[in-house]
Order: C-alpha cells, then sequence, then structure tokens
C-alpha cells in the first residue's frame, strides 16, 4: 500500500490485508519515522487520537503527523 | 479643577490594580516569550528562564526526526520539546501560517490534543508582507474555536471595531499587534492601543509583535496594556539572556508606574524647588 507521510511517498507494506491508522503509527514509532507526542491529519482533516484504531488507511491516503516546534 | 495648561493630557488617575488573568489563569509575570529564532537550544532555555516569563508560544510542524535540534532529533543534545517541558511553563500554542479559517481550526485542533491545553494564539495570515491578520477571517475562526471550547488569544491588528467583535464574540484576551511582526517598531499606533485599553477595561490587553526594545514595552505598559507578547526582540538581541532581563525589568516598571499613576503633564513650567524667602527671590512681572 502506497501512502504519503508528510508529503513523501512510502510503502506501507507490501500486503493487501487492511491496516489501521494505528498499526501504521506504531510501525512507524518502531522505524524512528514518528515520535511522541504528535498529532495526525489523514487527507487534510485533524484526525483524533481516539480514532486511530478505527480508521483504516486506503491507498494512496495522505498522512500528516504533527511535533512541537518552536513559536513565536 | 484643571489649571489653563493641565487640561491637554490627564494623568493617569483611574489606574486599575488589577492582576494578570489568563482565562482564569493568574500570573505574576506580564511578559509572554516566544521560543522561536534563538541561535541555540541552551539559549533559548537560558533566555526564557531570565525572562521571568510563565507563558511561552510554540507552534506545530511535520516531524522530521532526522532534522538536528528538532522535536525527535537524535543529535546528542536535549531536544526543544525535552527543554519545553523542563522549564514548568504554561504552553501557549499559535496557528502561525494559517491562512484560511479550516487551516487555523485545524492547527487549533492538533494543537489541543498534542500539548493538552484549550489556550491558542489564534494567527490568521492575511497579508503575506506585513503578516496582518485578515481581520474577518479571525472572527469567523474564533467564534468556531470558542464554540469548542477553546480559549482563544487572537493576534489582531489595533482596529476598535475589529477588537469589539472579538470581545462581544466572548474573548477575555485580546492581542492587538504594536507593530508588524518581527520588525522591532514599536507601538506604531499608540492612539489606537489606547482606545482599545479605555473601551474595554476589563479585558486582558497584550501587545504581541513588534516590540523592540525595552522602552516600547515600557510605553505600552504605563498606557494600562496587561502584558507583552514578544519573541524577536530578545532572541535577535546580540545578547538575549541580559535581553531578557531588561525586558523583565522594564515591564515590571512601566506596569508600576502605571499603577502609581503618572503625574499631569503640564505646557508651562513649574519649579520644583520653593522659590519664595530663596536668597535672589524677585517677584516675576510678565
Amino acid at each position: 500500500m502506497n501512502i504519503q507521510l508528510n508529503g513523501q511517498a512510502v510503502i506501507l507494506t507490501d500486503s493487501t490485508d487492511p491496516i489501521s491508522l494505528q498499526q501504521a503509527l506504531d510501525h512507524w514509532q518502531q522505524q524512528s519515522l514518528v515520535r511522541p507526542p504528535f498529532a495526525v491529519m489523514l487527507n487534510g482533516d485533524f484526525t483524533p487520537k481516539s480514532t486511530y484504531v478505527d480508521i483504516q488507511l486506503k491507498e494512496n491516503d495522505r498522512v500528516e503527523i504533527l511535533g512541537a516546534i518552536q513559536g513565536g | 479643577m484643571l489649571k489653563f495648561w493641565e487640561q491637554f493630557k490627564v494623568g493617569n488617575m483611574t489606574a486599575q490594580a488589577k492582576p494578570f488573568d489568563i482565562y482564569g489563569t493568574q500570573l505574576n509575570s506580564r511578559l509572554l516569550i516566544g521560543s522561536a529564532l534563538y541561535p541555540s537550544p541552551k539559549v533559548m532555555q537560558d533566555s526564557i528562564q531570565a525572562s521571568g516569563a510563565q507563558v511561552v508560544t510554540l507552534s506545530l510542524s511535520r516531524q522530521n526526526p532526522q532534522k538536528q535540534g528538532g522535536q525527535t532529533g537524535q543529535s546528542g543534545g536535549e531536544s526543544f520539546w525535552q527543554i519545553i517541558q523542563s522549564l514548568g511553563v504554561h504552553l501557549l500554542p499559535n496557528t502561525a501560517g494559517c491562512h484560511s479559517v479550516k487551516e487555523a481550526v485545524t492547527m487549533a485542533q492538533m494543537s489541543r490534543e498534542i500539548f493538552q491545553t484549550d489556550w491558542i494564539k489564534l494567527e490568521l495570515v492575511g497579508d503575506d508582507f506585513n503578516l496582518q491578520p485578515d481581520p474577518i477571517d479571525l472572527v469567523k475562526a474564533t467564534e468556531i474555536l470558542l464554540n469548542d471550547g477553546f480559549k482563544v488569544l487572537p493576534y489582531c491588528t489595533d482596529d476598535l471595531v475589529i477588537a469589539r467583535h472579538l470581545v462581544e464574540l466572548g474573548c477575555k484576551v485580546i492581542m492587538p499587534w504594536g507593530s508588524p511582526i518581527g520588525t522591532g517598531k514599536g507601538l506604531l499606533n499608540p492612539y489606537a492601543l489606547q482606545a482599545i485599553r479605555d473601551r474595554f477595561p476589563e479585558i486582558t490587553l497584550i501587545v504581541d509583535s513588534g516590540i523592540g526594545a525595552p522602552s516600547h514595552a515600557i510605553q505600552a505598559m504605563e498606557m494600562g496594556i496587561d502584558g507583552i507578547l514578544l519573541n524577536t526582540a530578545v532572541a535577535h538581541a546580540n545578547q538575549p539572556q541580559m535581553m531578557a532581563r531588561a525586558f523583565k525589568g522594564a515591564i515590571e516598571a512601566g506596569r508600576l508606574a502605571y499603577e502609581a499613576g503618572l503625574m499631569v503633564e503640564r505646557q508651562q513650567a513649574s519649579a520644583s524647588t520653593p522659590t519664595l524667602d530663596s536668597p535672589f527671590w524677585h517677584h516675576t512681572q510678565y
């Protein structure tokens, strides 16, 4: 499954089995691509943490992982 | 009754000694400080501590674990997020870079989830040159966020009517600019800021952006402005930590002066030392 992660194309899995957003995030955390605390946008919309388990990712979904940075 | 020459400027006769309150949280420091633009994370940490600020602004961006010094950086130094957490300050996330109501609302919602606060510094860019807020979308986004339980600190221009709309929606804090972000030009329109202060005496008024020197902060505080939010003035100083201390002192001095009540400005000179019976006193003929 091809996914856009923070604007870059990544191959999330070679399997055709469905994968939840939570599973994808766990996978990316193991690869140190994601680190708490973070928030998620899926296809341009804020996606609350409580929904990660229920959302099934689809081909070419755009996932944005946001974290804290300096700001004025 | 004021003498003829005293009526042109009235001194500070109605100063309010009210505590500094942000949506029910009372703070000792009236300086809010940004976390951006410092030469290093250590300088940022030292400057924030030297400022005495109890509120620090920060923002959101795409995570980049490989970026040194970033939230997830493994550079060996402390990450930004770890430093901010260690300071024990109130976090004030901003919606910097948002150009639409949807962008600002989305960013606010993500900030609330990450930072576990419903405070939000609402910035909605209306012009990419002077970064002034879009006043119409600012009001729309404020209404949406207030209805969603956010405590909105809207960054606005010095327009009295926009301020009135924000107050009528339920904002307890208004943050008008002194001048465009990062310019250091100070208070470009003190008349307009004074008008907002006078019209909404119960609102917490924080001048946000454009402050360049401690004297700008003193000027604002002497007018009765409740607080100052700044970033560039400290971060881009030659010695940020020392400048942070300077601003701390300036803001404290300005507030004390306001509460003490400034003298009445006069047109005609008035001798401080009594002249009657001084050795060379003589009656002056006009």
